[in-house]
């Protein structure tokens, strides 16, 4: 009798999962789903969207809006897109890795102080700085500017991952590193080396926050960037298909725009399905907090 | 002698002091170089009247921008806004976040790895992007949600032009951004609970929702406080969203803060306002952050 109740108890947990799950799953991929139907197709504009075109019809398949963006200087704007994000991967994670390490492991008088005054200074929107941002980085040569990009996308990231590597650090026992130096190896490297490989989930974590961030950035680039030699994918993107701004509808060019942002967002996918693994990592390596 | 051997001590300890400082030489000079001029100065321009009319000859004029925004009343419906939007939107984030992180961390729960790879898409996929597909989607007349409504027999329903729509479809498109952040972020601490534990509780007689607030809440609460803080203070600034979706519309029943300090910046060119209208948010955000990170701890988590 009991056993019965439990298992019906049991089967019912699983459908309600199951069907929840269904449910997250329709509404996380359907907006995708849409914008690979779209780039296969010859639909020009929104006003030709009907339900029937959101069932594949291989009558009408054409890769005719790939091969405009293949026209374009797509692969120019690729490489710009992925300069910017990996510089700012590499130095994101190290000011952040540096700094979480001495938040953890390191007796730094007034580091609360310091980390709160730094936590507010991160609330100020880009919006509010964007002005002041661009007068100074016109007196300092920093418009058209790679590294300029880089810094200001890095120093976001990096206060946050400060933070993040910090509390990760604070779960790992002080033995690996202490074994490390009672090996022969130096301060400096015991820490790094050593916590680097133990915190490789929260650094890739913060490796990929980083880079989607410089990758996908509108705002910013669009203001301290006029060259086009110099354009990312998300500024040659507007370039070739889209006009929208405030709560006007881009109008030209759908099935264009789809196959851009198809193209442009698989090497975000990738990376992402890659290290998924470590993304479920982030709390877990040291066991029992 | 003795004295010598003390002083050698010292200077080690003063050294070691000073090295201690040096790693945190490359954060605090990054920010300082990022932040901290442009912050000072835009303190500075919201008192003046900087603006298209004064663009060479911006004169200081005291408290003037913030008497304006407080005396015509019009900053607090814009306050209120900011609340809805940034509350309307962290909560059913994280619950859902939970809610998908539990269901896929369940012990037995088959295809955990394609289902968490496809529920990762939305945050995978570049946001700007996403939004303007979400504006063709909730278009009144041609949107694909308004087509699929029809199938039911609803009529269309005017999305981003009427405020109660307007919210709603912010929000839910703001949901579906997000909520693949926070499963991960939740699914990740919840697997740092060992199995042990659930299977012991399990044996002891506690159900599903014993266990849940017993064993998994307490070793991840600290984890849903961080993310849910630093989810209201990203939320409260995230600016292209309602940019994108309403551009504070209809009227401005829809902008937050940090929209509307856009706006009379860069649509008004009423520079100094949209300033003082940063520094008024700033001041709220951080008053409502200090106050949460000490309430939950998380202030000693990250210091």
């Amino acid at each position: 009798m009991k056993i019965s109740k439990y298992r019906a108890l049991d089967a019912a947990k699983w459908v309600a999962s199951y069907s929840i799950i269904a449910v997250v799953v329709l509404f996380a991929i359907f907006p995708l789903y849409y914008v690979v139907l779209l780039s296969f197709s010859k639909i020009p504009s929104i006003s030709n969207i009907t339900i029937s075109s959101m069932i594949p019809n291989f009558s009408t398949f054409t890769l005719s809006a790939y091969q405009a963006v293949a026209a374009s200087p797509f692969f120019m704007w690729l490489a710009n897109s992925l300069i910017l994000a990996f510089g700012t991967v590499i130095v994101a994670v190290l000011v952040a890795f540096i700094a979480g390490v001495a938040l953890a492991r390191l007796h730094v008088p007034g580091k609360k102080a310091l980390i709160i005054s730094l936590y507010i200074l991160t609330f100020f929107p880009f919006t509010s700085i964007v002005i002041p941002v661009y007068l100074g980085f016109a007196h300092l040569r920093l418009l058209n500017n790679f590294l300029g990009l880089i810094l200001i996308y890095s120093s976001g990231t990096a206060i946050f991952g400060a933070y993040m590597a910090k509390i990760f650090i604070d779960s790992v026992p002080k033995d690996y590193e202490e074994a490390a130096m009672v090996d022969g190896e130096s301060r400096f490297r015991a820490l790094f080396t050593i916590l680097f490989r133990i915190a490789r989930p929260v650094v890739v974590f913060l490796a990929l926050i980083a880079f989607i961030g410089a990758y996908t950035d509108y705002a910013v680039i669009n203001v301290l960037v006029t060259h086009g030699s110099l354009y990312t994918l998300m500024l040659g993107l507007y370039h070739v298909s889209a006009t929208a701004s405030g709560s006007q509808t881009f109008a030209v060019n759908l099935n264009i725009f789809a196959a851009f942002s198809i193209l442009m967002g698989l090497p975000i996918i990738v990376l992402y399905i890659v290290f998924q693994k470590y993304l479920t990592q982030m709390y877990s390596v040291s066991g029992i907090k | 002698m003795k004295r010598a051997f003390s002083n050698e001590i010292s200077d080690d300890n003063l050294k070691r002091f000073l090295t201690n400082y040096l790693y945190l030489l490359p954060i605090i000079g990054l920010v300082l170089f990022i932040f901290l001029y442009p912050i000072a100065y835009g303190v500075y321009i919201s008192f003046t009247n900087f603006s298209l009319q004064h663009f060479f000859n911006a004169t200081l004029i005291g408290f003037q921008n913030y008497e304006t925004l407080f005396r015509t009343g019009v900053i607090y419906p814009i306050i209120l806004q900011t609340l809805i939007w940034t509350v309307g939107s962290i909560i059913p984030m994280v619950l859902l976040g939970m809610l998908v992180a539990t269901i896929l961390n369940q012990k037995g729960f088959k295809l955990k790895v394609p289902i968490f790879t496809v529920i990762l898409l939305p945050w995978a996929f570049p946001a700007f992007i996403s939004l303007l597909i979400w504006v063709g989607m909730w278009n009144t007349n041609f949107g694909i949600i308004n087509q699929f409504l029809a199938l039911l027999g609803i009529a269309k329903v005017n999305w981003l032009f009427k405020t109660v729509p307007a919210w709603g479809a912010l929000i839910i498109t703001n949901l579906w951004l997000s909520f693949s952040y926070y499963t991960t972020f939740f699914l990740s601490s919840m697997q740092s609970v060992p199995d042990e534990f659930h299977e012991s509780a399990k044996v002891d007689g506690a159900n599903m929702f014993q266990r849940f607030s017993k064993i998994t809440w307490p070793s991840i609460k600290g984890a849903v406080a961080f993310a849910s803080i630093s989810g209201f203070i990203y939320t409260w600034n995230n600016f292209y969203p309602i940019y994108l979706l309403t551009g504070g519309g209809p009227g401005t029943s829809t902008y937050s803060l940090t929209v509307y300090s856009y706006s009379q910046a860069f649509s008004f060119y009423n520079y100094s306002l949209g300033a003082a209208l940063s520094v008024v948010s700033v001041i709220i955000l951080a008053i409502m952050a200090v106050f949460m990170l000490k309430y939950t701890k998380v202030l000693d988590m990250i210091s």
